[in-house]
């Protein structure tokens, strides 16, 4: 045992040397290690069928090209990013920054599985919400500079660790290097379903453009009200008519998500929906919403784990956790309109 | 007239440090209870005061008088009362929010701000004064010397006055009121004592200042009260008060209550993150066969103890609590829940630092869980080191778990993360055969013991148990226990780790408190980050030789300038300023290390340590009343202070294999006595060395004052952030005998060149 991790941290010098400041990167060459248990699975992932017909090369160029004057996010700041700008997402031009990877067993059951989700963490984003629990890497950008290159090994490492998917947290404004990332990847062996983990506000455009890239969306509903995305999420008062159409066309694409034999999702869509204090999210209409636009089965998370941070003591109305009486309303809510698959995080242990 | 001058130096000290204290109290507040930048907020304090110090003798060494003196007084009250105002506005006026972690740009110039006159004013009063002094006694010699010792003094009663009973009893805008209107008394004193120098304009200006300020105090409550307002926004302030460790604010959100110790979110109430909560007590729990005596170090009111006994083979929980006032606090909020915790019998609360209870503490438990969840300050790494983890490995039955929490950035996976994490890791490693880790987003808990028992729970035994003890009837257990115990976390931690075998955390050498500032600030400020991190790479041997070499360019600057070779007197007062403030660091770091976090114990030792330098002051002020005589004594006493850089750390490693705390204690004062002793011994002498013949005293104790302060300023940022925690405690008394050493080869050089002359060359 001992001697078989000296021989994977030998092999892993040489990627160690390129992300020294990543331990994490220590995977990265355990794709030749013992680590992967990875079970054989028949899935394909939907981008083989467009590398084999050399379109995801083509789809990461017109991509790459939007951010002339870019348009990937619902801000549509119109920056010229390929000369360095920053829009309204901070993300310093065309250069990726990663905070950090790694297999994740804290996400979703059917994503982690046995060999945990392979989440890649992107920092900066669009959306800026006040009370953003990770503000350290969406609003302030820590990570480190990555090549495409890199974020395709990132990729492969993942996968030789046995992950059972690659989740992208907070791609919208680094769709390009996504895509680009992926094509590489897919050239050098990447088979395993790319996890597209978003605050759901994205443009239908770009959407399409990743139509046959993307197997699992996993995309936030935050609030219900356009008053509160103005107000919590600097001005994005547009969320809730954008993020509707967002999600229709994700499920347009990759259906409801099912899990395979192994209890393990490799397709679909799974919606995310944080319940939070004095109703400022609109639970209850979200569930109204996607009980009445998508099948009853869609799978939904709602989760319990709101707390006050970073900008959130500006605003009294969340400055508190969340109520037991609060979640449980949203769960009943679910309930009674026959929705059937509620990944229920429970307030309490013992409820 | 001469009392009244003496008064006006006991008055200065007590104010400095009065002012200091209010201000480093509403800091800590400010930002959100992160000692490092208190630690730069002293240091800019003590540097201002350098500076005052230094402007002082150049613009009033030959024209200062009582006018300009009292003046002075007016505008250190103006802006002694200004500063409480700044501290509470400039997050408000800046748009920064209550709970936004700060960079260190912002919490440099904030402190700035907010101390810069103060600071600088004060640092101008001491040479003035020796001034004023020598003017009206001039045929006195070391004058410096027993205003030095009167300051010093004043300090001391401040130091107690106010941990005991200022702080305490009054807001701090009352205090620092009442501060103003005895400075402004005391100058009104000196005005009708010398009436024939002030005009009588001048008199009523200042009688109306100070009618103003005692006007103002009568509204000092609602002031107060209206600028916590200011401060804490939008929020609903219940409660506000500063205990003997600390300030508590309680704020009410419609039907919860926050508690924010020191300016950061602490416990949310009714509604804690019970999640969170339930994983910290009932996974240990789970795994124990049959938990009967707990351990709860800093956490259980507000859910923890709930949970715990629910458990109902659970007998005896001992809950550690250092603050009485918090306690206080939650009584006084009247939550159900946590009158049932505090009431229940099987509860023993205990106020006493946890180390100390540990040490002193006769029984086994099934289970320990410790709630300090950060080793970034010196007090609490001592819940994070080897020898903290033997002391638990002893007080635990041999199948009982020790549970321990790190405040860990899942996401944010750096060489910073990973150093700290390591450096606590491992220590534990070596002493708890079997370490079940469980990461989350914000915290990393390890769940250590001799017996299996943490490896071997899984979600089958889990449920089994919790059906055992009649819990719950659920046949699965939620997600978010569920996915702690997923196997791949194991595999995860342990590839996380062996990338790099990093520094154990020791007492002797608290390694885990330089990489948690480190983490902090590559996240808020990545380029102050990236010069901290020089100091991990750089090596002990390499640190000395930058010493030399700047001691070296500082010699040579001083011939190449052709100053006077008796001003290379400054560079001896500059480390001993040094030497002084290290080693009543390390005395205060080292009696929390060996009996633990006593109040009253630290406020004595720094009023020992003060009491020394009065005492050293004086004596010094005798010995210089002849220049050759003075110029023996400092060799003598720089001799005495390299003796004591081998001497010490030997007496302290010694203490620690003393049983009796009464011998440790004696100890500690005594090293606090003697450093002071030698550093108050050493500023009158240096005065006399400087001037040669001379009398320009006001000139001589400006400069030396003020590098006596830089010195301080040096060793408060270095040796709490950098040298003990990067090179440990006897690497720290390395430093300082080769600092001095140093030092003392320069001495020599100007004790030959000055020899027989009267200072010149």
């Amino acid at each position: 045992m001992e001697r078989g991790r000296r021989a994977f941290l030998l092999t892993s010098a040489k990627f160690l040397f390129l992300f020294a400041s990543f331990p994490s990167t220590l995977f990265a060459s355990s794709r030749r290690s013992s680590y992967s248990q990875r079970e054989e699975s028949t899935f394909r992932p939907s981008y083989l069928n467009l590398l084999a017909k050399g379109e995801l090369r083509l789809r990461g160029e017109i991509l790459w090209e939007m951010m002339g004057s870019c348009e990937l996010c619902p801000r549509m700041c119109g920056v010229n990013r390929l000369k360095g700008k920053s829009g309204f997402c901070k993300a310093p031009g065309d250069t990726l920054y990663v905070s950090g990877f790694h297999p994740h067993f804290g996400e979703e059951r059917p994503l982690v599985g046995y060999g945990g989700s392979g989440t890649i963490f992107f920092t900066h984003c669009n959306l800026r919400c006040l009370f953003c629990q990770n503000w350290e890497i969406s609003h302030l950008g820590r990570g480190r500079k990555t090549s495409i290159e890199e974020l395709s090994e990132m990729m492969l490492s993942l996968q030789g660790m046995g992950c059972h998917n690659i989740n992208i947290v907070t791609p919208t404004h680094y769709s390009p290097h996504l895509v680009k990332a992926v094509e590489i990847a897919a050239r050098k062996g990447l088979r395993i379903p790319v996890v597209y983990n978003t605050s759901g506000w994205e443009r239908l455009e770009i959407l399409k453009i990743l139509d046959g890239i993307v197997d699992i969306y996993l995309p936030d509903f935050k609030y219900w009200e356009s008053e509160k995305a103005q107000k919590y999420s600097q001005g994005a008062h547009d969320y809730p008519e954008v993020t509707k159409l967002a999600i229709l066309e994700m499920h347009r694409q990759v259906g409801v998500a099912k899990p395979d034999r192994d209890g393990i999702i490799r397709r679909g869509l799974i919606i995310r929906h944080l319940v939070m204090p004095n109703d400022v999210a609109g639970s209850e209409r979200v569930m109204e919403w996607i009980a009445k636009n998508l099948p009853k089965d869609t799978y939904i998370n709602i989760m319990s784990q709101y707390t006050p941070y970073y900008k959130a003591f500006d605003f009294p109305e969340i400055s508190r956790r969340i109520t037991r009486e609060e979640y449980e309303r949203v769960v009943r809510k679910a309930k009674s309109l026959g929705l059937t698959n509620l990944d229920i995080q429970g307030y309490r242990w013992f409820m | 007239m001469r009392s009244l001058l003496q008064l006006f130096a006991l008055i200065m000290g007590f104010s400095g440090q009065v002012a200091q204290m209010v201000l480093v109290r509403e800091f800590l507040v400010f930002v959100l209870g992160q000692e490092f930048y208190v630690g730069i907020l002293l240091s800019n304090w003590l540097l201002l005061e350098a500076i005052g110090s230094m402007i002082s003798s150049k613009i009033f060494g030959k024209h200062g008088d009582f006018r300009t003196f009292i003046i002075l007084h007016i505008i250190f009250s103006f802006f002694l009362v200004v500063s409480i105002l700044k501290v509470r506005c400039l997050k408000v006026a800046f748009g920064v929010s209550i709970g936004e972690p700060l960079t260190f740009t912002f919490s440099f110039f904030s402190s700035l701000i907010l101390v810069f006159f103060v600071s600088l004013i004060h640092g101008m009063l001491f040479p003035f004064l020796c001034k004023l002094f020598s003017d009206d006694f001039a045929q006195e010699s070391s004058i410096s010397g027993k205003i030095y010792a009167l300051e010093t003094i004043g300090t001391v009663i401040a130091g107690i006055f106010l941990s005991f009973f200022l702080l305490l009893y009054l807001n701090p805008l009352t205090i620092v009121l009442f501060l103003s209107i005895i400075n402004l008394l005391a100058s009104i004193l000196l005005v009708e004592l010398l009436r024939e120098r002030f005009s009588k304009a001048f008199k009523m200006v200042l009688w109306g200042i100070f009618i103003l300020f005692f006007f103002l105090i009568a509204f000092s409550g609602t002031l107060h009260r209206g600028l916590l307002k200011v401060q804490w926004k939008d929020l609903n302030l219940v409660h506000y008060e500063n205990s003997k460790y600390g300030n508590l604010s309680v704020a009410r959100v419609e039907d919860q209550y926050i508690i924010f110790q020191n300016g950061f979110p602490s416990y949310f109430l009714p509604y804690p993150d019970m999640t969170e909560i339930e994983e910290l007590v009932h996974i240990p729990l789970l795994s124990h066969k049959e938990p009967k005596d707990i351990l709860l170090l800093g956490f259980g009111p507000g859910g923890g103890i709930t949970e715990v006994l629910r458990h109902k083979s659970v007998k005896s929980v001992d809950y550690v609590e250092l603050d009485p006032a918090l306690i206080k606090v939650f009584q006084k909020l009247k939550m159900d829940m946590t009158e049932l915790e505090l009431s229940n019998p099987k509860v023993n609360v205990n106020y006493i630092d946890g180390r100390l209870f540990l040490k002193e503490t006769g029984k086994r438990y099934d289970l320990i869980l410790s709630g300090i969840k950060s080793p970034s300050t010196l007090s609490s790494n001592r819940f994070f080191t080897k020898e903290f983890f033997e002391m638990v490995r002893e007080r635990l039955k041999p199948d009982g778990i020790f549970l321990l929490g790190i405040n860990f950035s899942f996401r944010y996976s750096v060489e910073e993360n990973l150093k700290l994490i390591g450096s606590v890791y491992y220590p534990i490693e070596t002493i708890f055969e079997h370490v079940r880790v469980l990461p989350k987003e914000k915290v990393i808990v390890l769940l250590c013991s001799r017996s299996d028992s943490v490896i071997k729970l899984d979600r089958e035994l889990l449920i089994q148990r919790l059906k055992e003890r009649k819990l719950t009837e659920i046949e699965s257990i939620p997600r978010y226990v569920e996915e702690r115990l997923h196997a791949g976390w194991r595999r995860w931690f342990q590839f996380f780790l062996k990338a790099e075998k990093g520094q154990e955390n020791r007492d002797t050498r608290p390694i885990a408190v330089f990489y948690s500032i480190l983490l902090d600030q590559s996240i808020v400020s990545p380029k102050f980050a990236k010069f901290l991190k020089i100091f991990d790479s750089v090596s002990f041997r390499g640190l000395i030789i930058i010493l030399i070499f700047l001691i070296a360019s500082v010699l040579l600057s001083f011939f190449i300038f052709k100053k006077r070779p008796s001003h290379l007197i400054n560079i001896p007062i500059v480390t001993t300023g040094f030497y002084g403030m290290a080693v009543e660091l390390l005395v205060i770091f080292s009696f929390q290390s060996l009996l633990g976090y006593v109040y009253h114990w630290i406020a004595i030792l720094t009023s020992i340590y003060m009491l020394g330098c009065a005492t050293g002051a004086h004596l010094g002020s005798i010995s210089s009343s002849d220049l050759l005589k003075a110029r023996k004594s400092f060799l003598f006493v720089e001799i005495l202070i390299i003796a004591s850089c081998i001497l010490f750390p030997l007496v302290i490693s010694k203490s620690g294999g003393l049983r009796s705390a009464i011998s440790i204690n004696l100890l500690l004062s005594s090293i606090s006595f003697f450093s002071g002793l030698l550093t108050g011994y050493e500023f009158p002498l240096a005065v006399r060395i400087y001037l040669g013949q001379q009398r320009e005293i006001e000139y001589a104790t400006g400069i030396l004052y003020g590098s006596d302060l830089l010195g301080g300023f040096l060793a408060g940022f270095f040796t709490g952030f950098i040298l003990l925690p990067v090179f440990g405690l006897e690497k720290t008394f390395l430093f300082l005998l080769s600092l001095k050493l140093a030092s003392l080869a320069t001495y020599v050089i100007q004790f030959i060149f000055t020899k027989g002359t009267n200072g010149e060359r």
